[in-house]
């Protein structure tokens, strides 16, 4: 920040008290560290204000769990109304952005108001309840193009609508906005996230990487939120927000638990996204008695290879048709059949039911664990997975593509050795190998001539050219027949959780009561305002909205001391 | 003086598990535990494997601990005919010293069961011309990976009829496997159709019992070919040609090649042309051939792959 920006910005916090402004000029000096002249405030928790701490480490006025693109934009808000926000954030400086930082990027704005109403009402199914919620969510993304302008940010408008479901009320005013980089650049939001992460930088605002937002302070007779307890190596940060405490802190996509608590028990799924959203706002936000919706929302991505994903928790390679080198492979139970219109999964979906069904006599799921089996026409055709270098599915997102975590070899040998790929000169040899455990925690071995007739069934249906057992998209799509033959385990790649925290207009997360909780606010994926359905090309855009419009609520607050 | 003679108890077991199922010829492994009621040191002293009577293996007392005295972990080959079997490992009466050490035995049964075998029939054409030859290549398998060169295959078509009659060839299809095959060629039925053929391998003539096997493969047939078609696919903003698209013509299918260009064979019709490639809109018309002809394919960007929103 240059030294004019920095007065122009001490001008705007001037009733601040000679304490505030000194720590303003620290943040700027101190930049992104764990700013120390904040070390000595003053002491509290004694008598009945049981639930202060004994000594705060650290204050700030308005303070934002989570840096990915609601908490970008909470700090910005929250700068821009005068008032010092301190950002807390879970991973390392570098690994920061969340799924923010690795999406596609994409958002779609509605050309009107009252038309994206109509279209995010239908598909909530009745379950929204504040019509001025949704009112204010076409609003706010009809302005964030040009905020993000501001910022650096490019975007190309689509020149049709381009919207998620097309068939839905409405659906033809949403136009797709898609970011645009340097000469070259696979599209992605990695690119609005360059923007957000430079303003951040270019103003000071302080944040703390490593650093983990874990409880919340509660005033349990006003039941204002005071502050927050975050965990940074090791110890414990009794964070004081003088105004309020924004979590934009993302989903529970890697809480195993509340994945089972909530979803399919027994069911790994392969985190496309950050690995960082591990559900602590949803727990924060239970601890102080909030609303919840949609927490069985889960949004899916088609299927990864599991044994890597498992190893990199992160979702490795995309078994998709087109996107694969060649189009023969299928996708087998361990029955060694098939169960699943292969040609769907290219799209988010709420329709790849067919992976979850149950074995009510059996008391399992009937199709996991599962495959993908090909002949060696694929396997010569080209890399199952990508590289940095070698842009496949996603080049412009997925953490994996993102930040580099696994570059897959050009002749697939690598994963081959790896013993990811299996590998068998006849298909009942290769059954005899493909071995898994069901979500029950049952070992099973796939049947060898249930797999032989369900590829020989497969190429029946490839010569005919019509899938009619699944209904898949037969577009190039030739026989499995090559030897020798293939299999991977793949499993289920989860985008993001939907439900979360309920809030209103303002970003205020709601009690049980409907009530807002004093001084605390929910943005982005934790709580998302589409619950229900993903909508694509509107998540991104929810979160950053948000952040704008929590931030700036929150800075207008007196502060509670 | 009476010299005295001691009396040890002796335990003899078997320390691994055992399968209750060999494949034929295959590896026994073992591994067994003699144990004193005194705690001696039986090293150098030897149990026997007794099949039948037949002694099928000697092997020695190799270490001594607190649990009593073991062999290394051994291998015996499976009987090479069919049966259940009942072998027993024996520890047999000794005496040294003044000691006696009694006999003990474990007994272990197995069946024995023919060699798994598995087929796999490739390159098969579709759609093939009415009456015309075509080849197609047949491989056989044994799991337990014997040679299998020189062995004979079948096929046979819809009615059970055979086809053709070949040998496996003496080179594994790749150097690793060992799936030996060999190619056949076969005369297509006169109408047009799908079919449903099956190759088989009978293992009648094998030394060691071996699985027979069998393997159906389909295939359709068309009216003979009087016409080239030529489909070549550009991108439509930038016209140039895109390379890899996956051009269906049921029951035609086809690849484009760097020119962008894909070929088919044709017999006069109406067809619907497919033509798709990741992040391109997939492309799709119906076409009339009467002639030989050109099309050229124009495909529209995708504005999202979807994959990323
Ligand atoms: C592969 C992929 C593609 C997608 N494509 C699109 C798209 O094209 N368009 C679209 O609209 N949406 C898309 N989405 C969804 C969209 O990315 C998210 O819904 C949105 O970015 C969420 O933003 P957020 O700020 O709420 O959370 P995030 O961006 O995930 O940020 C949360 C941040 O909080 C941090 N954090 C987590 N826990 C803590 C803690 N306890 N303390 C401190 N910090 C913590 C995380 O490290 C992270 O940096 C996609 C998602 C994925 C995974
Ligand atoms: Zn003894
Ligand atoms: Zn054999």
């Amino acid at each position: 920040m240059s030294t004019d920006e920095v007065k122009k910005h001490q001008e705007k916090v001037s009733p601040m008290s000679r304490r505030n402004f000194l720590k303003t000029a620290g943040a700027v000096i101190g930049t992104a560290a764990v700013a120390s002249p904040l070390a000595a405030c003053t002491t509290t928790g004694q008598g009945d204000e049981f639930w202060l701490p004994e000594k705060w480490d650290l204050e700030a006025d308005v303070v934002v769990v989570g840096f990915g693109g609601g908490g970008a934009t909470t700090a910005l808000a929250a700068f821009d109304a005068g008032v010092e926000p301190l950002v807390l954030e879970a991973a390392p400086d570098g690994l920061e952005g969340g799924n923010s930082g690795c999406c596609g990027g994409l958002m779609s704005v509605p050309d009107s108001v009252d038309e994206a109403v109509k279209h995010y009402k239908y598909q909530l199914f009745g379950t929204a309840k504040d019509d001025e919620l949704l009112r204010t969510v076409a609003e706010s993304f009809q302005k964030l193009p040009g905020q993000l302008e501001k910022l650096g940010a490019k975007f190309t408008k689509s020149a049709a609508p381009n919207p998620y479901f097309p068939t839905a009320p409405g659906a033809s005013t949403f136009y797709a906005y898609r970011p645009v980089g340097r000469e070259g650049e696979p599209s992605g939001a990695y690119i609005t996230w360059r923007s957000l992460r430079a303003a951040i930088d270019q103003k000071g605002i302080r944040v703390m990487y490593d650093t983990r937002g874990r409880e919340l302070i509660q005033n349990v007779k006003t039941k204002e939120i005071l502050g927050v307890v975050a965990e940074k190596d090791g110890q414990k940060l009794y964070i004081k927000a003088k105004k309020g405490v924004v979590l934009a802190c993302g989903g529970y996509e890697l809480d195993q638990d509340r994945i089972g608590w909530y979803n399919h028990p027994g069911v790994k799924f392969s985190n496309v996204g950050t690995p960082y959203n591990r559900g602590d706002g949803v727990k924060m936000c239970l601890s102080v008695n909030t609303d919840m919706w949609h927490n069985v929302s889960l949004e899916y991505l088609g299927y990864a290879f599991k044994v890597p994903s498992d190893i990199y928790d992160c979702g490795i390679g995309a078994v998709y048709q087109g996107v694969l080198p060649a189009n023969n492979f299928m996708m087998v139970n361990a029955k060694g059949k098939r169960f699943v219109n292969e040609s769907l999964n290219i799209t988010h979906w709420k329709g790849p039911m067919e992976v979850f069904d149950f074995d009510q006599a059996n008391a399992d799921y009937f199709n996991m664990p599962f495959w993908v089996i090909f002949d060696d026409a694929l396997y010569k055709a080209g890399p199952l997975g990508s590289s940095q270098d070698r842009p496949g599915p996603g080049a412009g997102g997925g953490w994996g593509t993102i930040h580099r975590v696994y570059d897959w070899s050009i002749d697939n040998n690598k994963e081959l050795n790896a013993g990811w790929i299996l590998k068998a000169d006849t298909l009942k040899e290769l059954a005899g190998k493909m071995k898994g455990t069901t979500p029950g925690g049952n070992t099973v071995t796939a049947d060898a001539a249930g797999l032989e007739d369900a590829v020989s069934r497969f190429n029946e249906l490839v010569v005919a050219g019509v899938d009619s057992d699944f209904g898949r998209r037969m577009n190039g799509v030739t026989t499995i027949e090559k030897p020798p033959f293939y299999a991977i385990e793949v499993s289920v790649m989860l985008v993001n959780t939907q439900g979360g925290p309920l809030h209103n207009k303002h970003g205020q997360t709601l009690d049980v009561d409907g009530n807002p909780i004093p001084r605390l606010y929910t943005v982005g994926e934790l709580g998302s305002v589409f619950g229900w359905l993903y909508q694509g090309g509107s998540n991104f855009p929810e979160a950053m909205a948000f952040g704008y419009i929590a931030g700036e609520h929150a800075s207008a607050l007196e502060d509670w001391v | 003086m009476v010299e005295e003679i001691q009396i040890h108890h002796t335990d003899t077991i078997i320390v691994n598990d055992v399968p209750t199922e060999f494949y034929v010829g295959s590896s026994i492994v073992l591994k067994i535990r003699v144990s004193c009621s005194s705690g001696c040191d039986l090293r150098s002293k030897t149990v026997e494997i007794l099949a039948q009577d037949a002694v099928v293996a000697e092997v020695e007392l190799s270490s001594f601990g607190e649990t009593g005295n073991e062999t290394d972990e051994f291998i015996v080959p499976a009987p090479t005919h069919l049966g259940e079997h009942r072998w027993i490992v024996v520890f047999p009466a000794q005496e040294q010293e003044g000691v006696i050490h009694q006999e003990s035995s474990a007994l272990f049964s197995f069946i024995t069961k023919p060699h798994a075998t598995s087929m796999a029939v490739w390159d098969v054409p579709s759609p093939i011309a009415l009456g015309t030859y075509f080849k197609c290549k047949v491989g056989v398998k044994c799991l337990s990976e014997c040679d299998l060169a020189g062995k004979t295959v079948v096929l046979r078509n819809d009615k059970g009829h055979e086809a053709v009659e070949s040998l496996l060839g003496t080179t594994p299809w790749t150097p690793e496997g060992a799936l030996y095959w060999t190619e056949v060629e076969l005369k297509a039925p006169d109408v047009e159709g799908s079919y449903v053929w099956e190759a088989a391998f009978c293992a009648s003539d094998m030394e060691i019992p071996h699985e027979d096997a069998s393997y159906s493969f389909r295939f359709r047939t068309v009216a003979m070919p009087d016409h080239m078609l030529t489909v070549e696919v550009v991108a439509q903003d930038s016209k140039k040609p895109i390379k890899g698209a996956d051009v269906t013509l049921p029951p035609f299918i086809g690849r484009t090649d760097e020119h962008g260009i894909a070929r088919f064979e044709v017999h006069k019709g109406d067809y619907e042309l497919s033509v798709s490639k990741y992040e391109y809109e997939i492309f799709e018309t119906t076409l009339k051939v009467d002639d030989d002809i050109s099309f050229k394919a124009e495909l529209l960007t995708l504005y999202d792959t979807f994959w990323l929103r």
